[in-house]
This record gives structure tokens, sequence and C-alpha cells, in this order.
């Protein structure tokens, strides 16, 4: 009796098979998961909802606007007078590595929110649904960038208005700024979303994530001129990537007409960066799951 | 019949009070032993995971490391950086425990959150021991941290001039003032309502009374209308007392000023988070 039953049953999807898998197919065209258009819809759409997190976050007004302020009020007070001395104008020298600072805080915030994301399922919920693959890490991307922008335009603002901070480059020389920085903040993001691929845990990424600050922000010649170090630091002060690109955007804000190779220069490690660290952060993202 | 076993003992008011005493929740020598048995535990928290205390020593240091080589030819021109990095130590640990403050205060909070303050309060152990216990751990985690530092400086050429007694004060002095700081980190966490609220509160008072100091450079270095605020900031104190005690110089009225602030901390922090413990629930 059954047996007949399930016979029957075995024709029946026999005969439809074709039909559903043609359906199928029809529905997954529909879906349209690949291709150009989708992905930068989907990415817009996660950068919404990133943004949203970081709109309701109570620290992210402290992040973006208070610290960078108060580091760049506190290095100035207390270095003012000293590099002086040495002949430096200290406003024009220090506001740089604030900037670049203040990115390096938003991909530490990126790597953050990343780990969260893996760990409340968020990751697994994005590759359940038909949307495009990049869109997860493009959307972290873009919002952060949107962060960073923001910091930097209250940063610039405030160091204008209070510290007396004045830009005496070309437009020229303001567009290559513009862009040292929003590279610069798509490398910091990328390294860091390495990291936050590798720990997975959210209070591990809140703990190791400050480790590459010391090394690459405070050795180099963005605080104080590459001649204060000790001389067996002074090249790998003078040639690392953070210290290349505050002293290309030094001289981009001075308005030389040597920015060019320094411009050149950190382009070059910035891109050269992004690409390591690119490549490695899409293989670990496969290895994901 | 299960009923009837099940039915309520005899129990007059005598026995209820016979057996609270028995449990002895109380008094002074309960207390204090019920505060290292949490303390003890959440220690064992931090040494079996210890990303964050290995993180927290380490940055510190390596703030005392990156600092004497960027700044010593600035604030010392010409002379050696070992002079440099005698003015900077005490400074770089009394920062780095002031950065540990906020860790500490998120700590305080997740026990408050994830059940271990309920479980707590639900056992026969002294009220106090959530709050003494995380405090005293809290202190060890602290201690560990200025050894640290300590450690790593005298490869920079730090080094004690003062003897065992200033020593010993140099180590102590710090960590009760940090101490009293943390319960203002206690109380926030009482109150707060997420851990991010109690890192976004703390964290932006930090830097003003770090930067304000003479911690990276001296009194001189500063412009003339901060050098009155530069003077009577705690941490300058703080950090003058700290040289004086490492140098062996004397140090008493600074140690005594800083051990005054710590006292007014501990009272007004202290009995405000206990009031707000108890109306938590």
């Amino acid at each position: 009796m059954s047996n007949s039953k399930e016979n029957m049953r075995a024709t029946k999807v026999e005969a439809i098979a074709p039909e559903i898998s043609a359906l199928a197919q029809k529905m997954i065209a529909k879906r349209q998961e690949t291709g150009w258009r989708r992905a930068i819809v989907d990415s817009w759409l996660i950068t919404g909802r990133n943004l949203i997190r970081l709109k309701r976050n109570p620290i992210i007004i402290v992040a973006i606007a208070i610290f960078p302020i108060v580091f760049l009020a506190g290095f100035w007070i207390v270095g003012q007078k000293l590099m002086a001395t040495q002949g430096v104008n200290y406003i024009q020298y220090l506001v740089p590595i604030i900037n670049l600072q203040a990115l390096f805080f938003a991909g530490l915030g990126s790597a953050l929110m990343f780990a969260q994301d893996i760990e409340s399922g968020m990751m697994d919920r994005c590759r359940a649904m038909p949307i495009a693959r990049i869109a997860t890490i493009a959307g972290l991307v873009m919002a952060y960038m949107v962060r960073a922008l923001l910091s930097t335009l209250i940063l610039l603002l405030v160091a204008f208005a209070i510290f007396g901070f004045r830009f005496q480059g070309s437009v020229i020389d303001a567009l290559g700024y513009l862009l040292l920085i929003v590279i610069f903040t798509a490398t910091c993001i990328t390294g860091y979303s390495v990291l936050a691929i590798k720990l997975r845990r959210p209070d591990l990424v809140n703990a190791v994530a400050i480790i590459p600050y010391t090394p690459l922000l405070l050795l180099s010649n963005g605080f104080s001129p590459t001649e204060n170090f000790p001389t067996w630091l002074q090249p790998i002060i003078r040639y690392q990537p953070v210290s290349v690109t505050s002293d290309a955007l030094r001289s981009l804000v001075a308005g030389g007409s040597n920015s060019l190779p320094l411009f050149g220069f950190s382009l070059l490690w910035l891109v050269g960066l992004l690409v390591v660290f690119g490549v490695w952060a899409k293989n670990a993202y496969k290895q994901l799951v | 019949m299960m009923t009837q076993k099940l039915a309520q003992p005899e129990l007059d008011p005598d026995t209820i009070a016979a057996m609270v005493a028995a449990r002895r929740e109380g008094g002074l020598q309960r207390t204090l032993h019920d505060i290292v048995v949490v303390a003890w535990r959440n220690m064992l928290i931090d040494f079996r995971n210890p990303a964050s205390l290995v993180v927290s020593a380490l940055f510190s240091t390596s703030l005392l490391f990156v600092f004497t080589a960027s700044f010593a030819q600035v604030v010392t021109p010409g002379e050696g950086f070992s002079g440099y990095a005698q003015f900077l130590l005490p400074f770089a640990s009394v920062q780095g425990l002031m950065f540990n403050t906020v860790d500490i205060g998120v700590f305080f909070y997740n026990d408050l959150e994830n059940g271990m303050d309920i479980r707590l309060r639900a056992m026969p152990i002294a009220r106090l021991s959530a709050i003494g216990g995380r405090l005293l751990s809290s202190g060890a985690r602290l201690l560990i941290q200025v050894a640290t530092i300590v450690l790593a400086g005298h490869l920079i050429g730090f080094r004690f001039q003062g003897g065992l007694l200033g020593a010993i004060g140099f180590f102590l002095l710090p960590v009760v003032f940090t101490l009293s700081l943390a319960l203002i980190g206690f109380y926030i966490a009482v109150g707060a309502k997420s851990a991010e609220t109690v890192s976004a509160v703390l964290n932006p008072w930090i830097l003003p009374f770090t930067f304000l100091s003479v911690g990276y450079v001296p009194i001189e270095g500063f412009p003339d209308w901060a050098q009155p605020i530069v003077t009577r900031n705690p941490v300058s104190i703080l950090s003058e007392a700290m040289r004086s005690l490492a140098s062996g110089e004397p140090a008493l009225q600074n140690v005594i000023i800083i051990l005054l602030c710590s006292l007014a901390l501990c009272l007004l922090f202290g009995t405000l988070t206990v009031r707000a413990y108890q109306r938590r629930i």
C-alpha cells in the first residue's frame, strides 16, 4: 500500500523535475547575485546598515570628534615650546600625523565591528542571503571611510579655527592630501580586517588591535623630526610607511615644489600594502566558514 | 503523603536567627576572607586568558620606549637617553595605570552583567565581596603592570637610587591612587547600560590629565597660561612624588597630597558605588 504510494510520488517528481530545475535556473538568474551593479547596490545597503550601527553607539562621538582634538591639543601644548627651539612650527608639523592617527583609529574600530559581526552570526547571515559576496567587506570599508573622512573634516576645521593651522598648498595639493587620506584609510581597514578574521573574538581584537599603534604611529617622524631619534633607529624611522606618508602630507600642506616625489613614494607604500593586505584578507575570508 | 513530608518544619525566630548566625555572612574577618576568594577568582581568569593583562603591560612599556626614543633629544638636547628614561618612567607607569582603569571599569560592568553578581548575591558570602574582590584583583593587575614597566625601564637606564623604602613606595603609591580612580569607573559601571558607555565616559578624561602634567616634559616646556594648571594636576604631583622616591629625594609632601586625594576619592566614590550597588536589583 505505502509502497505504491511512494512509487506514484516518485513518478510525479520525475515528471516535474525538468520543469523545477528550469524554474530554479530562472529564479537564480532573477536573483542576480553577481555583476557590477548588484555588487554596488548591495555594498551600499550594507554600508547603510553599518552606518546606522555606528550612529547608535555612544562612543562614536568621542572617537570621531573628541579623541583627535584632545591628542592635537595635548601634543601641541607639550611640544610647541620645545619644538620652537628646534625651529619647527609645531602645529603645521603635527596636524598630518594626528590626522593619520584618527584614520588609524577608524581602522581599529572597523576591526572590532568586523569581529562582532563574525561572532554574532551576521557574516553567516550575509552568506546565506542572495547578495553579492563582496558587499560585506565593501560595506565595512565604506562605512568606516565615511567615519574617517568626517573625522578628518572636524579635525582640520578645529585645527584651522582654534590652533591657527593653515593649508598653504594649491587646490591640486589639497586633492593630493585627500587622495592620500582615502588610500591610507583603505589600507588601515584592510590590514585590520585581516586581524579581525584571524582572531575572530571581539575581546581579543580589542586587546590586540592597539599593538601596531606604537611602532607604526609613534616610531615615525610624525611627532618628532627624524634627527631626534637614536642614530641606529633613524633609517627605519625615515622610510617606514607612516613617516613617508606624513612627510608627503606635510609637504602638500606647505605647498612646496618637492611634494611630488614624496607623494609618489607614499602612494607606492600605501598601494603596495593595500594589495598585500587585500589578497591576504580575501584568502582568509574565504576560509572563514 | 508527600505533602505531609514537605510540611513546614517548626521554625521559630530563634532558630532562624541561629541559622543566620551560623552562616556568618557579616563580620570583618568573613568579609576580608570572601573578598580574597572573589579576588583570587578574578585573577585566575586574568591569568588563564592573559591577552588583556599582557597587552596593557606591554602597551605602557612600549610607550615608555617610544617616547624615550623620540622626545629625549627634544627635552634634554645633547644628553643621553637614560636621563630622560629616569624622568619619564614614573609618568609612563602612571599613564599606563590610568588607561587600565577603563579596562577595570569594563570588567566590573561585565561582572554585574554576566550573572556573576547575581550568583554572588544569592550565596552566603559578605555583601561587599563583589566590589572588594574586583578592587583587590585590580590592584594585583596594576602592580604587575608597574613591575613590568620598571623591569623594562632597567634596560634603558632607569635605576632606583633611594633604597628599599623608596622602591616600595614607588610601587604602591600609583597603585593606591589608581585604585581610588578606578572607583569612579565602578560607580559609572553600576549605572551603565553597555560596556561601551563605561569606556566612552572614562576615556576622554584621561588624556587631558596626562597631557597637562609634568610627564613628558618639565614645567618649563609648557606655555605660561598652562603652567599653574600643570603644577596642580594630581598626575603631575604623583609623577613628581615617584621621581623623588626613585631618586631618594624627600618626597613626603607630595606623597601625603596624593594619599589625601586618594582618600577623598575613595570616600566619595566608594560610598556612591556601594549605595548604587545596593539599589541595583
